[in-house]
């Protein structure tokens, strides 16, 4: 939860065409539950106001577990360190989570881990969106994402100190977060490719 | 293993912060009626309930319960507390749960760990927050009715979208299926 040494503003923005395709499905009575990987950003709150819901910021880029050498930690002390870290109440179950490019900070170790940590939050018709790679030499920008509309993600330039990243193409992806499966991609002109997926717990 | 960096601003910094943020609490307007103020060098540890709205500038750990009153955390407000008010606002640092019967603000200066139920919630940009908000927009979340020249404009919208989700779709591990650019 440290500050960042400039004050974030919006950039620019990203078109998506899966998205709206989540939205469409959030539409409930019931209320719902999101998890945000990221930071809180005015227009992501603006933008579920609408909906009943119950919006989780795990805050997750800026955990120490990004920054350290994960080679001295045990995949298990990794599961208990995110367990810790989500601090989600007991009995939460997400309809939706967002991890945008939160997966590609993680290697083997640690998204296998975090898969572990996860899977209790998770229920048969969980959701899901990120980022991943087509190939592995696409790069990664360091910024971050909000939601401006349903067909428009915002974007930030991220301040601080970058953490490693290893980006995970699709196929190692849905082995290593096996409790999700991709239903569907979209390849980015950068190389990215954003994906959909529905847990399978 | 995994300490976590706390929020260490410059001294001098934060000395101006405090000198500008307790004046300007002080020299505040009652718009709601008068307030109390825990200045910056006052450290209060146990719950504080009242009728009337709090400024709070010093630190505090323990719980704050005023329902009906508006609690203001200033800049150089530390905060280890559940609180309860009417209005909630946050330009320090608050570690704890918020309830707020009318809206919680958090400001550029805000840094907030904790849970959040509220009918109404701002985060101005800059905010850090890490928990939960419960928001609730008063009624069954539904798509507003729109004229029905726009409907049939957007409904296209969203049958190329399909379609072209439907193109792109992959199997579940299958790297060397076509991708449509984006």
């Amino acid at each position: 939860m440290s500050r960042p040494p400039v004050a974030r503003s919006i950039s620019r923005t990203q078109q998506t065409l899966l998205f709206p395709s989540l939205v469409k499905r959030l539409a409930s009575d019931r209320r719902l539950s999101i998890l945000e990987i990221g930071p809180a950003l005015p227009e992501t709150i603006g933008f579920f106001s609408q909906y009943k819901c119950r919006l989780h910021f795990a805050a997750m880029y800026t955990d120490p577990v990004l920054q350290m050498q994960r080679d001295e930690c045990t995949e298990a002390e990794l599961v208990a360190h995110f367990t810790q870290t989500f601090g989600f109440q007991k009995g939460t179950r997400f309809d939706l989570c967002l991890f945008w490019d939160f997966l590609n900070y993680l290697d083997d170790k640690a998204l296998r881990a975090f898969n572990t940590a996860i899977i209790p939050y998770l229920h048969k018709t969980t959701r899901a969106h990120a980022f991943t790679v087509r190939t592995l030499d696409t790069s990664f920008p360091n910024q971050q994402y909000g939601i401006a509309e349903k067909h428009m993600f915002s974007i930030r330039p991220r301040t601080g100190t970058r953490a490693r990243t290893t980006p995970h193409t699709q196929a190692i992806l849905v082995n290593l977060l096996s409790s999700f499966d991709i239903d569907q991609g979209m390849l980015l002109p950068d190389g990215r490719l954003e994906v959909l997926m529905t847990a399978s717990p | 293993m995994f300490e976590k960096h706390r929020n260490n601003k410059p001294e001098t910094v934060r000395q101006q912060a405090q000198q500008e943020s307790f004046s300007a609490a002080a020299s505040a307007p009652a718009s709601s009626g008068r307030a109390a103020v825990i200045g910056p060098g006052i450290h209060i540890n146990g719950d504080i309930s009242g009728d009337e709205n709090l400024i709070i500038e010093g630190k505090v750990d323990g719980k704050i319960r005023l329902d009906a009153y508006q609690v203001d955390i200033g800049q150089s407000g530390q905060v280890n507390a559940n609180i309860t008010a009417k209005v909630i606002k946050i330009a320090g640092e608050v570690r704890g749960d918020l309830t707020g019967t009318e809206k919680v603000v958090i400001s550029r200066s805000g840094n907030v760990h904790g849970n959040i139920v509220a009918p109404r919630m701002t985060l101005e940009d800059g905010a850090i927050f890490k928990g939960s908000i419960d928001m609730d927009p008063g009624e069954p979340a539904k798509a507003k009715p729109a004229a029905p020249a726009k409907k049939k404009v957007e409904k296209t919208v969203e049958k190329k979208v399909t379609e072209a989700a439907k193109v792109v779709t992959s199997g579940k591990v299958n790297e060397n299926k076509g991708y449509s650019l984006n």
